[in-house]
């Protein structure tokens, strides 16, 4: 077990016995990983963030003891955010829309995340070998532009401006795949 | 001290900056330096975003940043935790081989984030380079925060490493502080 998930079960651990200054820190430590997931993932507004912050962190508190695995602890507050994020998107599609909530995201948002992230990947397959092995890198496995440039033999210095010219590539493909798509009549 | 956030306030950011004033072990100056690298990271965002009507690249330098803010979000995290661990270890809570192996913890989790802040600050140059010369200025000012958190990481890497030396990690850290500081001179220089 790595320090970091000794640190948590630890946490955790303290948590069931009702310490409450464990339980603020756990709170703190995951606080902005939760919001990064609702604003930046969702693209909730700040209101909305802010139910949904209130609501995981309810819900991991009635949960503490259900918890299977407490070094897991990061990636189920962040599946409990992900969900409550699109019951929000969700419930904010059924009620009437009132002036201050126009700008609610429709609730198919992810849906449509899932389905272009599935292009994307098919896409990626048309760039050149280049390209996808960049994009891959950056994104995919979060790799740093020195690591990248040494397994390819490239100036790191360039790499930031390769990835954006692949990116435009993408971004033609797949204009051209939805243009394709709109002609022949799929939805 | 300016106004009181409890601790389920929304403004994380706000509230982090409240935090580093207390008493409290963490967050502590690591938590402090992937905050900065954040800024950084807005700054770009700010330099590109008010660049995209006369920059074609400006949507890939978005992309870039926001993929990097992700990963600097998880390194603090990480960074955060492995020095509570060290702490506790040093505190005497733990065997030797225990301490040790903490130690290493919090100085990968410092080396990742210094290796996050390189990667932002060539980002920061490549937008300084690029983007609309009235919001050069941003970019530049976030190379140089980069350049200050990788020589933070390393100075905070030396502190961890009094008890356990090693080249490797020191070697990888000169060659940051070099590749962070020809980034910060090509942003400078536009």
């Amino acid at each position: 077990m790595s320090a970091e998930a000794e640190v948590v079960v630890s946490l955790v651990a303290r948590c069931r016995s009702g310490d409450q200054d464990a339980w603020a820190q756990l709170v703190r430590m995951y606080s902005r990983y939760v919001f990064a997931i609702c604003q930046q993932g969702f693209r909730l507004s700040d209101a909305d963030a802010e139910d949904v912050f209130q609501d995981v962190f309810v819900r991991v508190y009635e949960h503490l003891n259900d918890i299977r695995d407490d070094a897991s602890m990061r990636a189920w507050i962040g599946q409990v955010t992900r969900r409550l994020c699109l019951d929000r998107l969700r419930a904010a599609k059924r009620s009437p829309v009132t002036e201050d909530e126009w700008e609610a995201p429709d609730p198919d948002d992810a849906l449509e995340r899932v389905e272009l992230a599935m292009d994307v990947d098919r896409m990626m397959a048309e760039l050149s070998e280049n390209c996808a092995e960049i994009l891959d890198r950056f994104f995919r496995r979060d790799e740093s532009y020195a690591a990248i440039g040494n397994a390819l033999s490239i100036p790191a210095g360039t790499i930031a401006s390769r990835i954006s010219r692949c990116l435009s590539r993408l971004r033609k493909l797949l204009d051209g795949r939805s243009k394709s798509t709109q002609a022949s009549g799929e939805t | 001290m300016g106004r009181r956030h409890d601790a389920t306030a929304p403004d994380a950011t706000f509230d982090l900056v409240e935090r580093l004033a207390e008493p409290d072990v963490t967050p502590a100056s690591g938590t402090a330096v992937a905050l900065v690298v954040e800024v950084a990271l807005s700054l770009i965002t700010k330099a590109a975003s008010r660049s995209a009507a006369t920059w074609a690249g400006s949507g890939g330098i978005l992309a870039q940043a926001d993929n990097l803010r992700e990963r600097v979000l998880r390194s603090g995290e990480a960074v955060e935790l492995s020095y509570v661990a060290a702490m506790e270890a040093l505190a005497g809570e733990a065997g030797e081989g225990v301490l040790e192996e903490r130690l290493r913890s919090a100085v990968e989790a410092l080396l990742d984030l210094a290796t996050q802040a390189e990667t932002t600050a060539e980002l920061a140059a490549e937008t300084s380079t690029g983007c609309d010369p009235a919001h050069r200025a941003d970019a530049t000012v976030a190379a140089l925060f980069c350049d200050a958190a990788v020589r933070s990481c390393a100075h905070l890497v030396e502190l961890n490493l009094t008890t356990t030396p090693d080249d490797r990690s020191t070697g990888e850290l000169r060659l940051m502080i070099e590749s962070v500081r020809a980034s910060t001179s090509r942003a400078l220089s536009e």
